[in-house]
């Protein structure tokens, strides 16, 4: 997206109250969990399917995602054009079904760039415990 | 082994085939030695997510069809109401009550009750393509809201309380809805391969 910034109108859920709103950046943010899938997928490279992403994500997290949150984040990213997928071969362990492997586009690879440079702008300066970042 | 094939159809429809296929092949993956309840608590979280997610990235869409359909169906039950009351009143007049025990009769009455939901499913299949079963969830939200606030607004007792089953009237049985929406969502895809 491109050209004036667009102004939105949200409504609080404190105060019911109409502000609005201008939207700071252009092109797609991305929630916290759906940055944790696109860097799952980007590290597994060519290998990334529901399974291995969900647990790369628990190896580097610690934490298991939701059969739900998973595929709904992944169909959600896909639908959003920062991932695509293509369907592997059919394998006997899985009841013949294929694997759906993900790739991030280069929309996905944008995005996530950008997200976590606004993550490093913000760490910059602070002092966290347990990170060596400066 | 799992009844994969159920979990399948119970994914399909909320998400493309391909996609489900390929999610129940992750989640038996995943239940190697976790069993069966682990498998089919994926599959039913995984549904839900899919469903509610599908309602609420097109809120305005999926409610707005939800709203039509609504007040496509009541209007449609109206109709077969007044004609009907039309029927009677003129059975009536002329002495012809015989005709209301007649099957036809039995019909005009009955037939909306499973017609109209079936009609609503395929509406709200056609009109919100892809999110079928979130804009059944919306439309059956609707009607829960809808059947609250006209029971508080003519409880029973109250002598516009027959106002209250009308509204119920046009409450079609959300089973029904499904099934039309299923029906609906089944074609798009048979249409869309062939």
């Amino acid at each position: 997206m491109s050209g004036r910034p667009r102004r939105i109108f949200c409504l609080t859920t404190g105060g019911h109250y109409l502000y609005p709103v201008v939207e700071m950046q252009a092109g797609h943010s991305l929630g916290e969990f759906e940055q944790v899938v696109l860097l799952a997928i980007l590290r597994l490279g060519e290998g990334a399917y529901g399974v291995t992403v969900g647990a790369e994500i628990t190896a580097c997290t610690g934490r298991e995602p939701a059969p739900g949150a998973l595929y709904t984040t992944l169909d959600r990213l896909e639908d959003k054009g920062l991932v695509s997928s293509r369907m592997g071969d059919p394998t006997p362990q899985r009841g013949g079904r294929a694997k759906r492997y993900f790739t991030l586009t280069a929309n996905g690879l944008a995005a996530i760039a950008r997200a976590q440079q606004a993550y490093r702008r913000l760490l910059e300066g602070c002092e966290l415990p347990g990170l060596d970042y400066a | 082994m799992h009844s994969d094939h159920i979990a399948e159809w119970i994914l399909s429809l909320v998400t493309s085939r391909e996609r489900a296929v390929a999610t129940v092949g992750d989640l038996a993956e995943r239940s190697v030695g976790r069993g069966a309840v682990w498998f089919w608590t994926g599959v039913s979280r995984t549904a839900t997510s899919l469903l509610w997610s599908g309602l609420v990235e097109r809120p305005a869409r999926v409610t707005g069809v939800a709203a039509a359909c609504i007040a496509i169906g009541g209007g449609i039950e109206l109709l077969f109401g007044g004609l009907a009351v039309a029927f009677l009143v003129a059975a009536v007049k002329t002495g012809h009550l015989l005709h209301l025990d007649s099957m036809g009769w039995k019909l005009w009455v009955i037939a909306p009750k499973f017609v109209v939901p079936l009609l609503t499913g395929r509406l709200l299949a056609r009109w919100a393509p892809g999110r079928e079963m979130s804009a059944c969830l919306a439309y059956g939200i609707m009607c829960s809201i809808l059947g609250i606030v006209m029971m508080v607004s003519f409880p029973p007792g109250n002598r516009f309380s027959v106002s209250v089953d009308v509204s119920f009237a046009t409450v079609a049985p959300l089973a029904l809805v499904l099934a039309g929406a299923a029906w609906g969502r089944h074609r798009r895809f048979r249409a869309l391969q062939a």
